[in-house]
Order: structure tokens, then C-alpha cells, then sequence
């Protein structure tokens, strides 16, 4: 039963990202492509936050979102992406799949904190 | 073709990402020189990306020596000794995504609709093979990191269609790490 689930397929941002929220006091867990986040998802319907990167192998992470809505039929997970991508195009393609915000990498812990716990039902 | 304002501008986007990506042991800034040709050393591998759109393509690679000395300079909060070498081509990896990651987000002020590919390790061997085929413009850079270590890293740009566009670091204000909500 995990708060939040980490989608990246770099082990580095997994632990960096994975690792801040264990040590603020989060529950985390980890798949590493859009695939298995959908199947990480599905096994665990407890999951309040997901904090998921775009530029994935087999799955990316907006398709990834999409399919968290269409076939997971999960409308109440907040969907948070952590990328090096900044284009619109791709920004409104994530609005449109219900995500809930947008981070350009690097990952600045600190700074988001307060909003993670509180989308992740720990506020 | 491809102007020399958008040559030197492409070469001003690669440094300004490579300074932002790698910094000395204490803290400050990598210098990044130019170099005439990348020379790695025996047994380097290289992370390379690539972004695309409909009138380019544009490949960037990091030459990255082997782990142990480099790792601890690199990723100081690790041990170098127990993170391995899968650990290391990760976070070689992850730099390669930063530093390309900058590239594309101000390069797609200029082009709509770009892509950027995953990173993927190969043997530095490869590298010359970059400037082999048809391209515009390629320039190597080497990125200070101490005076023990230096990583290699070069750009290469295959264009379709007249490219022309003038960018400077200044100009710039990008904001990151920020969540941006919607």
C-alpha cells in the first residue's frame, strides 16, 4: 500500500525522487516504464499520487496517463509528469488526459514538498 | 544549409546545457573548452540522443570515462566502489537526458514540433561514425571537470531545410523544478 508511485526508467531519478519522499515520510513505490506503471497502478488502487516521466521505453508517460483514465478507469489518481520536456503540444496533451501538473527536471524536493503530501493524502 | 548565427547559436545552447549539467567537486561550474576532435579514452562509452523534428536532426553525445575515480567525482553523495557500473551508465545516462533535455526545450522556441530520443550507451568507438554521414555542422567539446577528470562531448547537425536562428544564453530565463499546475 503505497501513497505515491515513481514511474521512471532511469534508477537515478527513482532514487533521487523515491528516496526524498521515503525520507520526508512517504509511502513510495517504484515501476520503471509506462507499462509497468499501468500495472503497478491497477495491482494498487491506494495509490494517491503518481510522479511519472515522459521519454520512456514501451510506454511513455503521457500515454501512460491517458490509459490510467481509459482503461484503468482510475479517475481519482493524481497524475504529477517530471521531465526534461517543456513543449506546449505535449503540456496540452497531458491536460487533456487529466494530469494534475508539470515539472521540469531537475527535481527540486524541497520545493514541492508540501503540495506532493497534500496530493498524496498526507497533508 | 545552415547559417552561422544558427551554428553558433547551437554551440551556445550545447555549452550553456553542458555547464548546467556538470559541476567541479565544489560545486562550481564545469569549463568547457573546444576541442578539435574527441579523443576518449580506452574502454569509454557514450550516451547518445538525438533530436528531431520534420527539418532536422540533431545528435549529441557524452564521452564518459570508466567508473570508480570518475564516479565519486561525479556523483559525490555515492561510493563509488559499491554503486557498480550499472549505477554509473544510469546516471551517465540521466546526465545525457539533462543535458539534451535543455537543448531541445530551447531549440523548440525555434521549431515546432521536435522530439528527443531516450539516452543509449555505446562504445566511444562509434563516435567518429557521428561525422561520417551527410551533416551541417559537428563541433567537440571538452567539459573540465577537475584535473583528474574531463568528459568529451559532441554535436552534430543534419538539416533538411534552411536553418536560421540566433539564441543566447542571457536571454533566457528558464525556470525548472517548479510544479507547474494545471
Amino acid at each position: 500500500m503505497a501513497q505515491i508511485l515513481v514511474v521512471d526508467d532511469s534508477s537515478t531519478v527513482r532514487n533521487e525522487v523515491g528516496g526524498f519522499l521515503q525520507r520526508s515520510g512517504l509511502s513510495v513505490a517504484y515501476a520503471v516504464d509506462g507499462k509497468d506503471g499501468l500495472s503497478k497502478l491497477a495491482a494498487d488502487p491506494s495509490v494517491k499520487l503518481v510522479v511519472c516521466d515522459v521519454n520512456m521505453p514501451n510506454m511513455d508517460g503521457l500515454t501512460m496517463a491517458e490509459k490510467v483514465r481509459s482503461e484503468l478507469r482510475n479517475s481519482a489518481v493524481n497524475i504529477v509528469m517530471l521531465t526534461t520536456e517543456n513543449a506546449p503540444a505535449m503540456k496540452e496533451r497531458g491536460k487533456a488526459a487529466g494530469i494534475k501538473g508539470w515539472i521540469v527536471k531537475p527535481f527540486n524536493g524541497p520545493a514541492v514538498l508540501a503540495t506532493f503530501k497534500k496530493l498524496a493524502g498526507a497533508a | 544549409m545552415i547559417s552561422a548565427s544558427a551554428c553558433a547559436s547551437l554551440d551556445r545552447m550545447f555549452v550553456h546545457s553542458l555547464q548546467n549539467t556538470f559541476f567541479t567537486p565544489e560545486g562550481e561550474r564545469a569549463a568547457v573548452t573546444q576541442v578539435a576532435q574527441s579523443l576518449p579514452d580506452a574502454g569509454a562509452q557514450m550516451v547518445v540522443l538525438m533530436i528531431a523534428s520534420h527539418t532536422f536532426r540533431l545528435v549529441m553525445a557524452l564521452h564518459f570515462p570508466q567508473a570508480g575515480e570518475a564516479l565519486r567525482l561525479l556523483v559525490p553523495d555515492s561510493d563509488g566502489g559499491d554503486a557498480g557500473p550499472h549505477a554509473f551508465r544510469d546516471q551517465m545516462s540521466e546526465r545525457g537526458n539533462m543535458c539534451c533535455g535543455m537543448v531541445n526545450r530551447e531549440i523548440g522556441r525555434f521549431f515546432a514540433h521536435t522530439g528527443m530520443s531516450t539516452p543509449h550507451i555505446i562504445d566511444s568507438r562509434s563516435g567518429p561514425f557521428m561525422t561520417a554521414l551527410p551533416h551541417a555542422h559537428a563541433t567537440h567539446w571538452r567539459v573540465a571537470i577537475d584535473a583528474r577528470l574531463h568528459i568529451d562531448a559532441s554535436l552534430c547537425m543534419h538539416n533538411r531545410a534552411p536553418m536560421d536562428f540566433e539564441w543566447h544564453a542571457d536571454a533566457q530565463q528558464e525556470v525548472t523544478g517548479e510544479l507547474e499546475f494545471f
